[in-house]
């Protein structure tokens, strides 16, 4: 629906490309997009390139205008999109995070191998596609009082383990511990409050899953080992947000913004980029209501783990001690985070608006837990059902060249409705199973849409990331069971 | 003619609608949002009233069908058919427009109602509204984008 993007894109270093600054009026600093020369023709198949020009657009931003690898066509930013403005002047945009608030992927790992796990995997994907709701409209199994609501966003993974849905140690191997700072569940509407009160523990749809995978392949194995993972290993990836809570936050910010706007003067080329000043009233109150959805969306992760250990222990017959399923690390690849990062020599405090896009910092940085500080943060990669996913760690190079920030998966390469068209939902169970896949899903048409051949090699994306020194290979995962929603 | 059809988009949907009249082309965005929600014939036996006031059209039509995702996400709600007038002036102040709307359908049966997808939201990404054609006989055609 829109055509090829014919802008520059210039050489800027290793998979590297630079849309300079005087290419639009109105940019305030150049673009950025990390990748492969070979990536660079999908890249300008549509109109992303366009959306970085447009976000160096935006009052106070610092450094370039960023997409990693996985670019591709959204709304607003692009997906895989890094943004980072000066609290002091800039501003924060609520579609600079999207409408999944704090959608995100954790990693469990087992201490079982692939061959205790094979004979079982078929009624392993069916046990766990009746405990962990998924699906279109999908309400969970818990109904959380106003009062309880109130504290699982302002306490997020934590809530769920105090409820004993967890263990404690899953809070030190999560992204913020599971609970992000600064929320106010006041300044989240009732409307949101009322989506969210019966979805809290539920997959979602879409691009949204739950696998069982085996570790393929162990690219930095002292690394690995710390990690707790190695090859031939199963353990499981769980992709999920902040359900229609999230949804309805950005859209009520969204609205607000647009009136910020208005009063502030702000010229925007893209009306989806509405912002407001960082420290204005609608820019502190949406910090506030974006930390407490990405509360909810950690507890609603912590809620999804709970039910996967008690799948696995029912169906294999083994206490959790056994089975393991530790958290590996939970990541946030839709979220704004004041932090502090050095520019210019310069220590700043900035808004990182990642959208599509995950934190990855490197060693010794303070909130890498400590198991990992040696080597740095776990950077989680999902790729498509029926190839595989990968864990990568972060880098020193990714905290001075992109504000700690990598890829979050493989990208669509295909519309929703074209892979929809190509791809018939039984076939697809059917060579996913000759692949040694199971794939269950509660909807045919997600199948369809979310087809392997519909996304990129993610095997690409994260080759470039490397080759741009955002963030290492660590290891390779396969899938064998597959939830959809 | 159904009045409205879809458009690729790479990781979201495109929706293009329209109508002889703005309240057509607002109904038919409608109707072609729920046929991206849901396949099965939907009764159109509930009625919901729908009130929403912005400052500029394109703003009023991404509310009202955010405003019937929210209806959705909460109620279960699917609907199929819509009465809508839009008007302007000093009845609306603050906002300069006003959408008052029936909208008449059921709640969603997992017997009869296939659901297809969840919409997250209608964006301003892409968002267009014009009218073409000659003078008074022109078609109104609106461009949205949801977030899937």
């Amino acid at each position: 629906m829109a055509g090829e993007w014919g802008g520059p894109l210039e050489p800027a270093g290793p998979g590297k490309w630079r849309i300079p600054r005087g290419y639009k009026a109105g940019m305030r600093t150049d673009g950025v997009i990390y990748a492969d020369e070979k990536m660079l023709k999908d890249i300008r198949r549509d109109q992303a390139p366009e959306q970085v020009a447009n976000v160096a657009t935006l009052p106070g931003i610092v450094g370039p205008a960023m997409a990693m690898p996985d670019i591709h066509w959204g709304y607003g930013f692009p997906i895989g999109g890094v943004a980072a403005t000066d609290t002091a002047d800039g501003v924060v945009s609520p579609g600079g995070v999207g409408y999944d608030i704090n959608c995100g992927v954790r990693v469990l790992r087992t201490n079982l191998v692939e061959a205790e796990v094979r004979l079982k995997i078929s009624d392993l994907v069916h046990e766990l596609f009746r405990e962990v709701p998924s699906g279109v409209g999908s309400s969970g199994k818990l109904t959380v009082s106003p009062d309880e609501l109130e504290r699982v966003l302002a306490e997020g993974a934590g809530w769920a383990v105090r409820r004993g849905l967890g263990r404690p140690e899953d809070l030190e191997h999560a992204e913020e511990r599971g609970a992000m700072a600064g929320a106010k569940p006041g300044t989240v509407s009732r409307k949101a409050l009322k989506r969210g009160h019966d979805q809290l523990g539920t997959l979602g749809s879409g691009n949204h899953f739950l696998e069982v995978q085996v570790v393929e392949r162990v690219y930095d194995p002292p690394v690995a080992g710390l990690f707790g993972l190695q090859e031939g290993q199963v353990v499981v990836e769980i992709h999920s947000g902040s359900r229609g809570l999230g949804h309805q936050v950005c859209t009520d910010y969204l609205e607000v913004m647009l009136q910020t706007v208005r009063e502030y003067g702000i010229n925007l080329p893209d009306r989806q980029l509405a912002c407001a000043p960082v420290g204005s009233p609608a820019g502190r109150d949406y910090l506030a209501a974006m930390a407490a959805a990405a509360n909810y969306a950690w507890a609603n992760r912590q809620c999804l783990s709970h039910w996967v250990r008690q799948a696995f222990s029912k169906v294999l017959g083994l206490p959790e001690e056994r089975l393991g399923l530790e958290l590996v690390y939970d990541v946030a690849h839709n979220i704004a985070k004041i932090e502090r990062h050095r520019v210019g020599g310069q220590e700043m405090e900035l808004c990182v608006h990642r959208k599509g896009a995950t934190r990855a910092l490197g060693p010794g940085h303070p909130a890498v837990p400590a198991a990992y500080r040696a080597v740095g943060q776990p950077v989680l990669v999902p790729g498509d059902m029926g190839r595989y996913s990968f864990i990568l760690v972060g880098t020193a190079e990714a905290e001075a060249e992109t504000f700690g920030s990598a890829c979050h998966g493989a990208g669509r390469a295909m519309s929703r409705s074209a892979s929809s068209r190509q791809v018939r939902a039984d076939d697809l169970q059917r060579e996913l199973e000759e692949r040694g896949v199971v794939a269950v899903a509660a909807s045919r048409s997600t199948l369809a849409e979310e087809a392997p051949s519909a996304y990129k090699d993610v095997n690409d994306v994260v080759a470039a990331t490397e080759t741009a020194g955002l963030a290492r290979r660590v290891a390779r995962l396969k899938p064998i069971g597959v939830i959809k929603g | 003619m159904r009045g409205y059809r879809f458009l690729d988009h790479t990781a979201d949907v495109g929706l293009e609608a329209s109508g002889e009249t703005l309240e057509e082309a607002f109904g038919n965005a409608a109707s072609g949002l729920f046929a991206l929600i849901a396949e099965g014939p939907v009764a159109p036996v509930d009625e919901v009233r729908v009130e929403v006031a912005a400052g500029d059209l394109e703003e009023l039509l991404v509310r009202w069908l955010n405003e019937l995702l929210y209806l959705h996400d909460t109620e279960r709600r699917l609907f199929s058919r819509f009465s809508l007038h839009i008007f302007s002036g000093e009845r609306t102040a603050p906002a300069s427009l006003k959408l008052e709307a029936r909208a008449f359908g059921e709640k969603a049966d997992p017997g009869r109602h296939g659901r297809l997808r969840e919409v997250k939201a209608a964006t301003y990404h892409g968002l267009r509204l014009d009218r073409r054609g000659p003078g008074a006989s022109g078609r109104y055609l609106i461009r949205v984008i949801f977030d899937v």
